[in-house]
């Protein structure tokens, strides 16, 4: 036992956590359990929506999959096993849109492949026709697209440091016993990599399977996933129950998957030992040279094209449509920013962009403050070892596999009556996103707390400092800069949550993504304009938080590869 | 030319000339070894052989012809990697039918070699054994019978036994040398243990610093090498130097005489000439007194330790040591003197 730490009152810190789960995270999601088990009876018609909303979930999630997977490989064959100039740069630009809010991608698709995306406007303004060339939003093929460009660095970095390190001396063996370089891929570099390929596969998998911006404001309307039908049957339709069924179903196929996760992931690759690792080679021939030149280019294109095309958007009016006045030349503007003060609708439910902004920062504030309290008392509460220790580890985590849509439809079951009613008050919000926030929190905060070396603490105790005073002072001061980062990852992850939001928020304080999502579903130039100005802002917000992030973690640009 | 012909290799490595221009002939059926210490460049030679590495210059030929344009997987040169090279997804029997199941065989046919293969490495049985499970002796062996299941006509060894440890190690050595011989093939084996390539090789080279220094067959290198390099490399660390006049050599520790000049080139038997003595066995007398024959040193025992083969005598004269296998312990700190017979002396060119 550690001298000054009593265990006794140890658990005391864990009150004010499981207070917060019990009711934020247990009461909503039982709520949706029992919403849909009572109900199941009557519904005929539900069978048929469950089985088509299932069954499109897996398809598109299989089919996003195999495509991430098919261009992510060589991509992350290129960026992990060959040096070239601008290597640094491209693996840091396949990593941003895994950190951008789904609106921001949503609307960087629109931007650059949109019925007014950038491709069509050219394609107009060279071909002189008024049909487009080519509309990506609304159809499954954008659906797909923004998917991989999600998901793709994913098997970027689990694959390309593996690949890189494998023990070159297997291939060599197999070329050596006259197996050509197509047989020594298909029967030895592959078969070694199948662990960390499924693994991230499943990873990829299960991301696509919840996925609910990418789908509502990609794909519109015609498409739908369990996650935008929960959503829909809430909010267009009010069926709880069969929200709650369909919640129900997303719950145990998550899981499912998460399973499978945890149990390939625990798979080894032979890798050839540190000390042994060489740096990465030339391409060398033209056929390589030629091979690794198509994957950079198309990189650099297919994922610079989206971030640009939406940038220049914010800044271009597209000229105004019928009918409608005020903006009507085409060119370049700073309107659209200009406008954020100004509320051009004069429907009451919407508000100026940079109220929506200033609710975003509040929200994201309050989520932030909350989530590092609960996640330093849970890091310092939870039993440092022994057998409670992994099963606390699980439950802290467990947020993290539950869907935040079904979060949302949980918290409408659960607090629209007393004694919680308080599905009316824009502080709900934050209490949704500190769920999100949370493991995220608890993750960055508990290696640091853990490599504390407990002589430090003990010094201190024998010097006289009581409990506070050692946390005070020799923890504080250590774990400083990760709580930093602990703060802004919550802050960030608040600023972009869309899922739990679309359910949640009050009109009268609509959030910077569910703004986006509004002005982009409005007709006309001006409307879509400020939903470009808007995602540039949220962009920058994240990017900024995460870059704060990553000058003290190293993560984006892929350093523990090499 | 038939078999293995290397002409002329050099090899630059991060800025490094790692390889300055190797010319070596391996005939049909013999074993020879490439000699070195770690860092000379012995396994980027059997890396450039086996089309692993691309030379900057210099030819590898094949009966004549430049395999350049050969790929690794065209040419049929088996390789054992030190670190065994197994394929831990596969089991044993799989790994060892890995160069033959491309071949057009029946299952049959694959299985009955399989069985062969790994008979022939003392693993009768161990088929469906999985790679991990295995110790690193048997990992070898696995890899040894994988390689030789395809007939490789010419076999090519990098340090296979240097992850073992030594009992282990001179006991592979001999069944290495049995699976060899009954191979037939040629084999070029890479090591940088003197001994492993004394009890195997036909054929010895000595590359170092990027060059192959000497080579020929084992007993002629060992009697007869060129510089003092090479013979340290032998274990020959007594070396002498001094000057020839009259056939005597002078050296700073006394006159030698009676010597066999025979090792030296013609241009060398000249009064002036330095040369190199190399001593090979020493034998105690305790006064100094003078002799017709070979020479005396005198000096101070360092260091007096005991070994099977007799007791290792260090002796320290004028700040050089000698090392010398003696069959009586003499204590530490005595002043005594040490005659080298003329039979025990090599006589090598000097530098300069």
């Amino acid at each position: 036992m550690r001298p000054g730490t009593g265990r006794n009152w140890r658990w005391l810190l864990l009150l004010l956590p499981t207070l917060y789960g019990l009711i934020f995270f247990a009461m909503p999601l039982l709520q949706v359990v029992r919403s849909s088990g009572f109900k199941m009876g009557p519904m005929t018609a539900a069978g048929d929506t469950v089985t088509c909303v299932l069954s499109f979930s897996l398809w598109q999630a299989a089919l996003s999959t195999v495509l991430t997977l098919s261009i992510g490989l060589p991509a992350g064959y290129v960026l992990y096993c060959f040096r070239f100039p601008g290597r640094r740069a491209l693996r840091l630009l396949t990593a941003i849109p895994f950190i951008l809010p789904t609106v921001v991608v949503a609307a960087a698709f629109n931007a650059y492949a949109g019925p007014n995306g950038w491709l069509n406007q050219a394609w107009r303004a060279v071909s002189g026709s008024e049909e487009p060339l080519i509309i990506l939003t609304g159809s499954l093929v954008g659906i797909l697209m923004a998917h991989v460009f999600y998901n793709l660095t994913i098997i970027i970095r689990m694959a390309g440091p593996a690949w890189s390190n494998l023990n070159p001396r297997l291939e060599a063996a197999a070329q050596t016993l006259g197996a050509n370089p197509w047989q020594v891929f298909l029967h030895v570099t592959l078969p070694l990599l199948r662990p960390v390929i499924v693994s991230a596969s499943l990873l990829v998998f299960l991301f696509d399977f919840t996925s609910f911006g990418v789908i509502l404001l990609v794909g519109g309307l015609r498409f739908s996933t369990l996650e935008v039908e929960i959503y829909r049957q809430t909010l267009s339709f009010y069926n709880l129950p069969l929200a709650s069924l369909l919640a129900l179903i997303q719950m145990a196929c998550t899981l499912a998957f998460a399973g499978l996760y945890q149990y390939f992931s625990n798979r080894p690759v032979p890798l050839v030992p540190a000390s042994e690792r060489k740096a990465a080679r030339k391409p060398d021939g033209w056929r390589q040279i030629l091979g690794i030149g198509l994957v950079i280019v198309f990189l650099w294109v297919f994922f610079a094209g989206p971030l640009l095309s939406l940038t220049a958007s914010a800044f271009w009016s597209i000229g105004a449509d019928r009918g409608e006045r005020g903006l009507v030349a085409a060119g370049w503007t700073l309107d659209h920013f200009a406008g954020l003060a100004q509320n051009r609708n004069s429907d009451l439910f919407y508000v100026p962009p940079l109220t929506a902004l200033m609710n975003s920062l509040k929200f994201a504030s309050l989520t932030a403050i909350v989530s590092l309290g609960l996640g330093l008392l849970l890091v310092y509460g939870l039993p440092r070892q022994g057998r409670w220790r992994s099963g606390a580890e699980i439950l802290v985590m467990l947020p993290l596999g539950t869907s935040a849509v079904t979060l949302g439809l949980g918290y409408i079951l659960a607090f629209n009556k007393a004694p919680f009613a308080w599905g009316s008050s824009p502080w709900i919000l934050p209490m949704a996103h500190t769920l999100v926030a949370l493991p995220f929190v608890v993750r960055t905060l508990m290696p640091a707390v853990s490599s504390i070396p407990a002589d430090y603490r003990q010094s201190a105790a024998v010097l006289g400092a009581g409990s506070w005073r050692i946390f005070w002072s020799v923890d504080l001061p250590l774990i400083r800069r990760v709580m930093v980062s602990a703060f802004i990852f919550a802050f960030t992850i608040s600023l972009g949550e869309f899922g739990a939001t679309s359910l949640l928020y009050r009109p009268q304080y609509p959030t910077l993504p569910v703004a986006i999502f509004r002005y982009l579903s409005l007709p006309g130039a001006a409307n879509y304009g400020q939903a470009m100005a808007m995602s540039v802002v949220l962009m920058l917000a994240c990017a900024a938080g995460i870059l704060i992030i990553e000058r003290s973690s190293g993560f984006l640009a892929g350093e523990g590869g090499e | 030319m038939s078999g293995l012909s290397i002409r002329g290799i050099t090899k630059e490595y991060e800025g490094k000339l790692l390889l300055r221009g190797i010319t070596l002939d391996l005939p049909p059926g013999e074993i020879a070894c490439l000699l070195g210490p770690s860092g000379s460049g012995k396994s980027t030679m059997l890396r450039i052989i086996a089309g692993l590495e691309q030379p900057d210059s210099g030819q590898v030929l094949w009966d004549g012809q430049d395999l350049a344009r050969t790929p690794v997987h065209r040419r049929q040169f088996g390789f054992v990697f030190q670190d065994y090279a197994l394929f831990p997804h596969l089991s044993v029997g799989r790994n060892v039918a890995f160069g033959v199941s491309r071949a057009r065989l029946s299952a049959d046919e694959i299985h009955t070699r399989v069985a062969d293969a790994l008979k022939a490495v003392n693993l009768p049985g161990f088929e469906n054994r999985a790679v991990q499970e295995l110790s690193g002796g048997e990992q070898q062996r696995v890899a040894l019978a994988r390689t030789l299941i395809t007939r490789p006509r010419l076999l090519l060894l990098d340090e296979p036994l240097a992850a073992l440890d030594r009992g282990l190690r001179s006991q592979l050595q001999e069944e290495l040398r049995a699976v060899l011989h009954a191979a037939g093939a040629p084999a070029l084996y890479v090591t940088h243990d003197q001994e492993e390539a004394f009890f195997l090789a036909d054929r010895l080279y000595l590359l170092d610093q990027g060059i192959i220094h000497q080579g020929g067959e084992p007993r002629q290198l060992y009697l007869q090498p060129v510089d003092g390099k090479t013979a340290s490399f032998f274990g020959l660390k007594n070396q002498l130097p001094g000057t020839l006049s009259n056939d005597v050599v002078h050296t700073p520790l006394g006159q030698f005489t009676g010597l066999d000049f025979s090792n030296l080139p013609a241009n060398q038997r000249v009064d002036g000439a330095h040369v190199i003595l190399l001593l090979r066995h020493a034998t105690a007398c305790s006064i100094k007194i003078e002799v017709g024959q070979g020479g005396i040193l005198q000096g101070k025992v360092a260091d007096c330790r005991f070994f099977p083969a007799g007791y290792q005598v260090s002796l320290e004269c004028s700040g050089k040591i000698f090392t010398f296998i003696l069959p009586e312990p003499i204590s530490a700190g005595t002043e005594t003197c040490l005659l080298v017979q003329p039979d025990d002396i090599t006589v090598i060119a000097g530098e300069g």
